[in-house]
């Protein structure tokens, strides 16, 4: 008679299971423990059978399993990062089961597609939470910043306000729509303060402006940020301090400080403490001429990855959807309406806000642009990152990560 | 829960987009169905007076949508909006339903697409299948399995009514296959003349069609019927476990079975891995739509149902008692503030219980359903205790373990609608 001992070993259903080739991961989503393993061996074998999803989440081992080091080190550590529980299996059918953390979307594009079929298409627009107008350009406006971020280009267009305010009116229909923002030399386009204002009545409004272009029009600026949400773009320090010094005031003003560089990281942390401003922004840009400081920035290293503390939901979202596009439309003052300023246009402003939803979540490239890619697809760390960024797309190189490939595992 | 009550706004917002809209369109009824709303073992809802919905009705209530409608279009936007039409039994009185259909159909597009759907017993489907063909009109046929269970289903004179519409339905599939292979659908009532194994195997078996099996509705019976009511009443999952083969016809049924039934809400409601929409997995809870305490719908969010008198309420499955507003020679009286007020104060009604009830994020009792709403002591039965639910968790993980292929299958293949 086989008198061994066996042993159930079942994972939480907080406990995310990733097989890259050789490399493992498993990570707890509730207490943000990790356990990187290489998928090898006996290993191999136990990891492949939790990880399907028939198999609920359990899998049988015998007493002279656990004796092999590499499998009792692993097992250990799933125990002591509560990952999941090892019980031993007394033959009474009294299974552990889990069930793996695997996202059902229930309606999704599919769903979109089949309802676009029948003719009816109600609730796609509801994917619109927020709509970016550029009016118009601005001298101090940069146009490889643009790309990345919310800041003016130097065009010369000028938006049409009445197409504005119908795009915005065709959009109201989605009861997710919670933002819109408006963007350029604000202080040049004509009567901005009564169309923000009608704007407003629609959806909260928020101005975007840049220190330069604030400077020449402080009193203006002021009635605004009475009223409205105003946040102040920043590229050139010397100008904001000249605002912050001339200005008695900044309650009510929000501020995005571009940072490109140490030095100018630097600068900014060194006028948020000088002014005590509050509520600002440091975002990271590339230049063209900055890259390693940029892949700093934007790749996570080993020591980032390990403290990643991510839910399960923040892992389904990452696995469905683009966290930065994602329900965004940008409109340049020439009526082009974009996803994603570095993708090709979805249409024009005269469409109706709800045809352009629909083509994005079905042929578009950025609202479920995730990380899917070569070299992230082999990467255990595929779901912890954030979703891909223009920054990549600036930069125009996705394998720039050191820890692609297992490099670090 | 203040902030969980309804307004007029909430109201308005589900009127401009109305899924379904039902109306009753006769009380008459050419069988005599012993277990019928209308029939003396239920109270509190109207005598049957062989009534019939006067079209001009019909039509104020169209307009009043249609200029709320009208005023909310928005640019390529097309909601689908499904006319019902309930009975007694409906095709007793086509003539107000191609009336209705004809106006629908006349009126300047308003980003609606409308589609047609009938809860019928067949007996006059001979008549009428053409025209319910053109429309393509979704088909939900009431038949209780085979002669012997249709044995309730009987016509004035007491004959059961399972020849004639056996036939009627043949001839429907045999003269269009195409429609009937799509748009027909079939519901039974369980009770001691059939069984849930004979009555899906019936219409599996000569149809090709999982037909939705229910047992009889258990609210409102009389006090002086309960006897007779208890004779009739034949419990789902018991008929289940007494079939031949009770594992395959499980099998066979899937999400119908009541197991798999319960497992499902567990993995939809409990497991964190379902969402319905993008929204619904962002869930910036602000951004979601106003979900109520209990599991009672917010007026219009799912219909309007119209009774063959007028009254406004929020489905058929309710008393009449709960109506919101009702349709005069004039027009719709529907006060959005009343109706929204009357709504919160019977919902409220339960919220201490509901606050440490383990159903509270998905509940599924409609507070209408419960039979003593309006006395003073009313309470939940459907109350679920804290160990209560551990207990559900435990048995739906057993009920998985025994069938682990249902977690894949029910993440790949159910689709839930409301
Ligand atoms: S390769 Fe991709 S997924 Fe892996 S760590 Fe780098 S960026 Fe993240
Ligand atoms: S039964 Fe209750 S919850 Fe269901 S549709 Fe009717 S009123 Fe709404
Ligand atoms: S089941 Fe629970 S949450 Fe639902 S109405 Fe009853 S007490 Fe409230």
């Amino acid at each position: 008679m086989n008198t061994m001992k066996k042993y159930w070993l079942v994972l939480s259903p907080d406990t995310f299971i990733w097989l890259k080739g050789e490399n493992g991961l498993l990570y707890q989503s509730v207490n943000h423990t990790q356990v990187p393993f290489k998928n090898v061996g006996t290993i191999k074998s136990l990891a492949g059978q939790l990880d399907d999803i028939d198999n609920l989440y359990r899998v049988e081992l015998t007493e002279e399993m656990l004796q092999q080091p590499e499998v009792n080190g692993w097992v250990r550590q799933i125990v002591d990062k509560q990952c999941g529980r090892l019980l031993e299996n007394n033959g009474t059918g009294n299974r552990p089961a889990s069930m793996k953390p695997v996202l059902k979307l229930q309606d999704g594009v599919k769903y979109y597609e089949w309802l676009h079929r029948q003719g009816i298409d109600g609730c796609v627009i509801q994917n619109l939470h927020e709509v970016v107008f550029y009016l118009n350009g601005s001298a101090s406006g940069d146009d490889v910043l643009h790309r990345q971020l919310v800041y003016p280009s130097t065009t010369d267009a000028v938006a049409d306000r009445e197409k504005v305010i119908r795009f915005v009116k065709e959009s109201k229909v989605s009861p997710f729509l919670s933002k819109l923002s408006l963007a350029g030399n604000l202080l040049v386009f004509p009567h901005l303060e009564e169309m923000a204002e009608e704007l407003q009545a629609i959806c909260p409004v928020k101005l975007y402006i840049t220190v330069e272009d604030a400077l020449n029009g402080l009193p203006q600026l002021k009635e605004w940020a009475d009223k409205l949400s105003v946040q102040i773009l920043v590229n050139d320090f010397p100008s904001l301090e000249m605002l912050l010094d001339a200005n008695g005031w900044c309650a009510g003003l929000q501020f995005t400080l571009v940072v490109t560089s140490v030095q100018t990281y630097e600068a900014a942390t060194g006028i948020i403490n000088k002014y005590g401003l509050e509520h600002v922004e440091l975002v990271p840009a590339y230049t063209g001429e900055n890259l390693p400081f940029f892949e700093d920035c934007i790749y996570p290293d080993a020591g980032e990855l390990a403290g990643v503390s991510l839910s399960k939901k923040d892992i389904f979202i990452r696995q469905t959807l683009n966290v930065t596009d994602f329900g965004k439309l940008y409109i340049e003052p020439d009526g082009k309406v974009y996803a994603n300023l570095d993708n090709a246009p979805l249409g024009m402003i005269d469409d109706s806000p709800h045809d352009l939803v629909y083509k994005e979540l079905t042929e578009g490239h950025s609202w479920l642009h995730i990380r899917d890619q070569e070299p992230c697809r082999e990467c255990v760390y595929q779901w912890l990152c954030p979703s891909p960024s223009n920054y990549e797309r600036v930069i125009g190189r996705p394998d720039l990560c050191k820890m692609a490939m297992g490099n670090e595992a | 829960m203040e902030n969980l009550k309804i307004s007029s706004k909430d109201i308005a917002y589900n009127l401009v987009h109305l899924p379904q809209l039902v109306f009753e369109v006769t009380d008459a009824c050419n069988l005599r169905c012993k277990y019928c709303g209308y029939a003396d073992l239920y109270e509190g809802y109207d005598k049957r007076e062989n009534l019939k919905f006067p079209f001009h009705k019909a039509k104020l209530l169209i307009d009043y949508l249609h200029v709320l409608w009208q005023e909310n279009e928005c640019g390529g936007v097309v909601e689908p909006v499904s006319i019902g039409f309930y009975g007694g039994e409906p095709l007793l009185n086509v003539p107000f339903i191609e009336e209705v259909i004809a106006y629908l159909e006349g009126l300047p597009p308003v980003g609606k697409k409308f589609h047609y759907n009938m809860t019928t017993n067949a007996m006059l489907l001979d008549k009428y299948m053409d025209f319910l063909v053109e429309k393509e009109f979704r088909l939900l046929i009431s038949l209780d399995g085979d002669k012997e269970g249709q044995g309730y289903r009987v016509d004035a004179a007491g004959r059961n009514s399972f020849d004639r519409v056996f036939a009627n339905i043949c001839l429907l599939r045999d003269r269009y296959p195409e429609y009937f292979d799509k748009f027909v659908m079939f519901n039974s009532v369980l009770h001691n003349k059939n069984s849930v194994e004979s009555i899906f195997h019936f219409i599996k078996n000569t149809f090709g069609k999982e037909p939705s099996i229910s047992p009889l509705n258990n609210s409102g019976i009389r006090k002086d019927k309960v006897e007779e009511f208890q004779r009739t009443y034949r419990n789902y999952a018991q008929s289940i476990r007494e079939a031949t083969n009770c594992e395959a016809l499980k099998t066979e049924m899937f999400i119908k079975e009541p197991g798999t039934k319960l497992l499902l809400d567990y993995i939809y409601n409990e497991s964190g891995n379902v969402y319905y929409t993008f929204n619904h997995l962002l869930n910036s809870s602000k951004h979601l739509s106003y979900s109520p305490p209990t599991g009672t719908c917010t007026p219009f969010s799912k219909k309007m149902f119209v009774t063959v008198k007028g009254r406004i309420l929020q489905c058929e499955r309710i008393n009449h008692e709960f109506a919101l507003g009702y349709i005069s020679d004039k027009g719709v009286e529907l006060d959005w503030d009343k109706a929204a007020q009357q709504h919160n104060g019977y919902v409220f009604r339960y919220e201490r219980q509901c606050r440490s009830c383990a159903h509270r994020k998905a509940c599924s009792q409609c507070v209408y359903q419960i039979d003593d709403i309006q006395e003073e002591t009313t309470k939940c039965n459907s109350y679920c205790s804290d160990k209560q639910a551990e207990q559900m968790n435990t048995y739906c993980m057993a009920y998985l373990d025994r069938h682990p292929e249902l977690y894949r299958r029910i993440l790949k293949e159910v689709v839930v609608r409301g």
